[in-house]
């Protein structure tokens, strides 16, 4: 036993079916998704003595499968540009689609959404999935990601408002319909 | 103000109702054979961990015993021999090169000028 205080039962395993909502959540394909968790899974074992000291196991544990979800996404977001060469970033989403017409028109953005989380830097990224997926504290957010509080919301607020400037033309705002200059 | 909290709450639940917690069953169990499958590769890892630890950690001493030998032979060829070996050293050389004792040499090996022998 490497480090005895790791204790894969006591750890992971509470976690596992959040761990995998999770990722699924970001990424939405079977391959990407199991190619994720195991990565996640395999940075915990290389870390495993950092997640056992740290003071808040679950929050460094969803952080890292954050982290492997949004590494994959980057790497996808990638390997589309590179595959469909004169494709503009970030229009490759229906964008015809009307804001106002309910969540079925909205997970028609998802492509868009997706590509626009995944240009974010890593820990804008993370940040932002932490506080809006995860619904994690800013403190806990720190935590995780081994900053200070006022990091964190830094990180997230940056994420935040990128993320409303890339998606602009989604938002359901009467006051910002297609045509009208942002 | 107001126009920014709402542009946070509206963000907020794009990114939730593009992103649902609805993970099917069929990729759900995808996942589950790889947290089996990284768990059987852990374990196997842990045992041989185990086992690389302690071969590491003989052959460790191993190397060391071996650095030791050589280190000690190296200091014995480079040392200048202390005085006391030094003199030892020449007293053995000076005994093995001279000549042996004759008993001539002992018994008459004294004489007095003017004195005649017999």
């Amino acid at each position: 036993m490497g480090n005895p205080a790791f204790d894969y039962d006591s750890l992971i395993k509470p976690l596992e079916p959040r761990m995998m909502r999770t990722i699924w959540r970001i990424l939405r394909e079977k391959p990407a998704a199991e190619d994720a968790l195991q990565d996640a899974l395999a940075v915990i074992w290389k870390k495993r003595g950092t997640v056992a000291r740290h003071p808040n196991p679950p929050a460094l544990i969803l952080r890292i499968t954050i982290a492997s979800a949004v590494d994959s996404l980057r790497k996808t977001r990638r390997r589309l540009r590179h595959e469909v060469p004169g494709l503009p970033k970030d229009r490759r989403a229906d964008d015809s689609a009307d804001p106002a017409a309910g969540k079925a028109e909205e997970r028609r953005f998802r492509p868009a959404i997706l590509q626009a989380v995944g240009r974010l830097p890593k820990r804008q990224a993370e940040a932002v999935l932490l506080r809006i997926i995860e619904e994690l504290s800013y403190e806990e957010i720190a935590r995780a990601m081994g900053c200070t509080e006022a990091t964190a919301r830094v990180h997230v607020m940056r994420g935040k408002a990128a993320l409303a400037r890339r998606l602009a033309r989604f938002r359901p705002d009467p006051a910002r319909q297609p045509g009208l200059k942002e | 103000m107001r126009a920014k909290r709402f542009e946070d709450a509206d963000l907020e639940r794009l990114l939730r109702d593009a992103l649902p917690d609805d993970l099917p069953d069929e990729a759900a169990a995808g996942m589950r054979d790889r947290i089996a499958a990284f768990r059987t590769a852990a374990a196997k890892e842990e045992r041989g961990s185990a086992v690389s630890f302690i071969l590491a950690r003989k052959g460790a001493w191993a190397v060391l015993a071996l650095a030791l030998l050589i280190a000690g032979a190296l200091l014995q060829g480079f040392q200048s021999p202390s005085p006391l070996a030094k003199k030892i050293a020449f007293l053995k050389n000076k005994l093995s090169n001279s000549e042996p004792a004759r008993p001539a040499d002992i018994d008459g090996g004294i004489r007095i000028p003017g004195l005649k022998e017999g």
